[in-house]
């Protein structure tokens, strides 16, 4: 039924896996015939005996009898990473109920998938972001080519200086294309790394013309 | 050929653009055979002016010829657009290419010394970068008026019977007056939208007094509002947001984002959320529309200059499905907005930014040019400048993250991204276009360098080559693009000629802010906002004129060193010099004009000032400091340039300098055209007489007037005061400096005015 996330699960055998199957079933059964008390104290045990168990948590956090526990449970379903809807929705309930009573969040933390807050209780909370990690752009400085991009871009600049810095620049800017060219990562990197090479010969060519003339008007 | 064939070009231009917007614009048939005709019409008006003045008929065929490819090919290009349009479109780009290339010519091959050199290439690239900043706002009116098919354009959206989804609505608020954001609250309680809830988040609000008023009103509007007060929240406005994704309730389909301040219509869902029956569309927008005193006139331009975004700018782009999403008043489709990670706290306009994101995954984008909703605009001029400067910096920083996305070859980079080459120019150009404030003001200092030349120098000195073409097209497309957006904000805000020009003004006051902002996207790595300098004084009126000390200064550096220029000399040139920056001076005297405009009013409903600070302060002084030391630099340059001599004789690759044609024959007056043949290839020459005939006299070689080499120009923008034209085979003679002025020792026919601009 759920997707189990459990890093030792390989190391639990397979009798004690039963068992918490079985114990599962018990409080399904439990919740069945209405006795709450026997289901939630049920899923107290099998939290304790397998405390990576999704399906475990989730009960455990619907059956909570108070709102702190099932917050507790949500911070454990959140921290053990799997995405599943029955897990937003007990989330999203009890975050709901917890800022019904008080609106205040305060900000402690954070990773690519949760938030890390306190709450006027001086109660942790983990929030799912629920979204893809976005890429800033301090992180995507790992380009190989990002040198050679600086190169072209003070070659570009150089261009004002009657193509005499474009001269100095587009040659490094090819150089640097070239470890990349090379030996590409991927082929975006070769094409990159191609058109940066193409770019720096059409302005080199520019800056020629441009020095050309910068030099003609020095000789008079 | 190339001087006259610039001049034919312009003419086609010009006669172009005032049969579009006297009425050609109306057409609403497309044929193929009316486009060329019309596109023939207006290249044989052009022509009989051209015989009838200064043309060649040789040079007059050939050049129609390639025109009437050109144009042709332009027709077949934008097959949606009327005849007027497609016709005025091609000899728009005939006219700016040309006068690029003459522009080159005459700073590549007229003598001046290796500084001036420099400094005139460099006003090159400059003025070129500008003509093809213009070239995007002509064709973004052209694809406004002149489009006959829209294929994308929506007013109402049928619903699929049983189609809601749920809907998310986000209200962030930080500091926001309780009762501004409890008459947004009561509108959004008044949708007639079945599924919906409403997430209220206060990020950061200082006191919990403040806050607690909004949750007391959430708690009485009923279990659809939620709220949430985040405290020590990072992010600013889009942290917050990315609170609300995550805590939005799961079976909501669509996100909308809704601005503290506005009062939306009940039926915004209703008619926008069916848009999203379409699974490929990834968000929806609306115009964002502001509540205002039309009696007060600084509310009154400020609106019609944020509207004009929303009448002109979004119905293009839409029709090429790359829209902005601008936040409120827009919905988004939560799946997309997941996928792409959320809103960017990196970046100050997160919602642009997301778009481009979104669309970048291959969604569609849809505008709905129906207003759902109004909100109220920064009161005061400062608050606009604040405003102004953080649109400006987030589009900068859009440019800077994914300028990789939006080149041409982008899609051989990155296989994955789907944004296709109308999408990716309209957001590289979006971007660009920002710059276009920087580039004016650069054209100010170079004018202003040149009225001070005159003011000590006599105006006998010249960093750019003064002819006719460079004194007389730039005023060409200066004066056509100016009544070209007049007419445009005119006509598609219906406003009275002083309104739209009221409009304008409050457009291009804001030119400082924009200038800085630039700046200081390109060198600051996270955001930051503008701290504009505040008056110790009481006095509201010293308190506006504070808030815009920068543009006074700038304003009235310009206009006195105009003023100065003409009073000192006066002459034509430095009449023509004068207006020149009068006209850059009125740019920026309009931020204090409005910025006094504003606290007369005194109209302001609330305080809503530091929702739009976001970032890192940074003091407008210090900002400034960078841009005045680069003039200083430039001004230092142009000094050192004055002192350099310039060769003693013509150089020998002055013959490759483009001939002038002296304007007053444009009009036919003055010179007349004569041929007398002579023996050799009849090639036609200018030459002037001191009875300023011109003579066309067929001469062996290079096709020209004797070249004019006179960069250290004098006189009037008409034949100079000597107009005696040197023998094109005699080496025309530069003179060294300083010659008096007036007096030019060569006897060549210097169309001596006033460049745009000199020095």
């Amino acid at each position: 039924m759920y997707e189990k996330n459990d890093p030792n699960r390989h190391v639990t055998n397979t009798e004690s896996a039963r068992n918490i199957d079985e114990i599962l079933a018990e409080i399904d059964n439990s919740i069945r015939n209405e006795a709450g008390r026997n289901a939630y104290e049920l899923s107290l045990q099998v939290t304790q005996a397998a405390p990576h168990n999704i399906e475990a948590w989730l009960l455990r956090a619907t059956l909570a009898p108070s709102l702190e526990e099932r917050i507790v449970c949500v911070n454990h379903l959140n921290e053990l990473g799997v995405d599943h809807q029955d897990r937003h929705n007990v989330a999203f309930f009890a975050l709901k109920e917890l800022l019904d009573r008080d609106p205040f969040l305060a900000y402690l933390e954070e990773t690519d998938d949760l938030y890390r807050v306190i709450n006027g209780d001086h109660m942790v909370i983990s929030i799912l972001k629920k979204r893809s990690p976005i890429t800033s752009p301090s992180q995507e400085r790992s380009n190989p080519l990002a040198s050679a991009h600086r190169w072209l871009m003070l070659a570009i600049i150089g261009l004002t200086l009657a193509g005499v810095g474009t001269l100095l620049f587009t040659p490094l800017a090819a150089l640097a294309a070239i470890p990349t060219g090379l030996s590409p990562r991927s082929r975006s990197e070769r094409i990159s790394s191609t058109i940066v090479f193409i770019l720096a010969i059409a302005l080199f060519l520019i800056g020629v013309v441009f020095s050309f003339l910068f030099v003609l008007h020095f000789i008079g | 050929m190339l001087t006259r064939s610039l001049y034919l070009a312009a003419g086609w231009f010009a006669i172009s653009l005032f049969a579009t917007l006297a009425g050609g614009y109306r057409l609403r048939n497309r044929s193929i055979i009316v486009s060329l005709g019309w596109l023939a019409i207006v290249l044989i008006l052009g022509d009989l002016w051209a015989l009838l003045t200064f043309g060649i008929l040789r040079e007059i065929l050939i050049i129609t010829g390639v025109a009437f490819i050109f144009g042709t090919i332009w027709i077949v290009l934008l097959p949606n657009w009327n005849a007027f349009g497609q016709v005025t479109w091609g000899m728009t780009l005939l006219a700016t290419l040309l006068f690029i290339i003459y522009s080159f010519m005459v700073t590549a091959f007229t003598p001046l010394n290796t500084l001036s050199f420099v400094i005139a290439l460099d006003f090159f690239i400059i003025e070129a970068i500008a003509l093809l900043m213009a070239l995007t706002h002509a064709y973004e009116s052209l694809d406004l008026f002149c489009r006959i098919t829209w294929r994308r354009q929506v007013k109402n959206i049928q619903p699929a019977s049983g189609y809601a989804p749920m809907v998310s609505l986000h209200v962030p608020a930080y500091n926001e007056p309780p009762e501004v954001v409890a008459s947004t609250l009561n509108s959004l309680a008044r949708l007639d939208y079945p599924n919906y809830e409403v997430l209220v988040v206060d990020n950061n609000t200082p006191g919990e007094e403040n806050w607690t008023r909004i949750r007391n009103l959430c708690l009485a509007l009923g279990s659809k509002f939620r709220f949430v007060h985040l405290d020590r929240w990072p992010g600013y406005k889009s942290g917050a947001l990315n609170f609300a994704l995550a805590h939005t309730a799961p079976e909501a389909e669509i996100i909308g984002s809704i601005d503290a301040d506005y009062i939306v219509e009940p039926n915004f869902l209703r008619e926008l959320v069916p848009a999203f029956d379409d699974p490929t569309v990834g968000f929806v927008q609306a115009p964002q529309d502001y509540r205002y005193d039309p009696s007060d006139p600084f509310a009154e331009s400020t609106y019609h200059g944020y509207k004009y975004f929303f009448e002109v700018s979004m119905p293009v782009r839409n029709e090429h499905n790359a829209i902005i999403f601008c936040g409120t008043m827009g919905l988004i489709r939560k799946s997309a907005l997941q996928e792409i990670g959320g809103w960017d706290e990196w970046c100050i306009t997160e919602d642009a930014e997301a778009s481009l994101r979104i669309l970048k995954l291959g969604y569609q984008s849809l505008y709905i040019k129906h207003s759902y909703g109004r909100g109220l605009m920064p009161y005061t001029f400062e608050g606009l400048k604040k405003q102004r400067f953080r649109w400006c910096f987030g589009g900068i920083q859009i440019l800077k993250k994914h300028w990789s996305a939006l080149v041409p070859w982008a899609r051989w980079l990155d296989p994955q991204n789907q944004l296709t080459p109308a999408q990716r120019y309209f957001y590289l150009v979006g971007g660009l276009q920002w710059f276009t404030d920087v580039l004016n003001l650069i054209f100010g200092v170079f004018l202003t360098l040149g009225a001070i030349s005159n003011i000590f120098y006599g105006g006998q000195f010249s960093i750019r080559p003064l002819t006719g073409p460079l004194l007389i097209m730039p005023a060409v497309f200066l004066s056509l693009h100016l009544w070209r957006f007049l007419w445009v904000l005119r006509q598609a805000l219906h406003l009275r000629a002083r309104t739209a020009l009221r409009s304008m003004y409050n457009f291009f006051s804001l030119g400082w802010a924009v200038t800085l902002a630039c700046f200081q996207g390109l060198i600051q790595k996270k955001g930051v906002f503008l701290r504009t300098p505040k008056s110790k004084s009481d006095s509201k009126i010293l308190g506006a004129l504070r808030v815009t000390q920068w543009e006074n200064l700038i304003g009235l550096t310009f206009l006195g060193s105009g003023v100065a220029a003409f009073l000192i000399h006066p002459e034509l040139k430095t009449l023509w010099l004068g207006i020149l920056l009068a006209w850059q001076a009125s740019l920026y005297l309009a931020a204090p004009y409005y910025s006094l405009l504003s606290i007369q009013s005194g109209s302001a409903p609330t305080i809503r000032q530091t929702a739009i600070d976001r970032g890192r302060p940074i003091a407008e002084n210090r900002a400034a400091r960078w841009a005045w030391a680069s003039v200083f630099i430039l001004a230092g340059l142009a000094w050192i340039a004055f002192q350099i001599p310039l060769p003693n004789q013509a150089p020998s690759y002055s013959r490759y300098q483009p001939p002038d044609v002296p304007p007053r024959l444009l009009l036919g007056i003055g010179p007349t055209l004569t041929f007398q043949p002579t023996s050799g290839t009849p090639v036609p020459t200018l030459s002037g007489t001191p009875d300023r005939t011109v003579t066309l006299e067929p001469t062996i070689g290079t096709p020209s007037v004797a070249p004019t080499p006179i960069v250290i120009s004098t006189g009037s923008p008409t034949v100079a005061n000597s107009p005696t034209v040197m023998p094109t085979d005699t080496p025309p003679r530069c003179t060294s400096t300083p010659i008096p002025s007036g007096t030019p020792s060569t006897p060549t026919p210097v169309p001596a005015g006033l460049p745009t601009p000199a020095c």
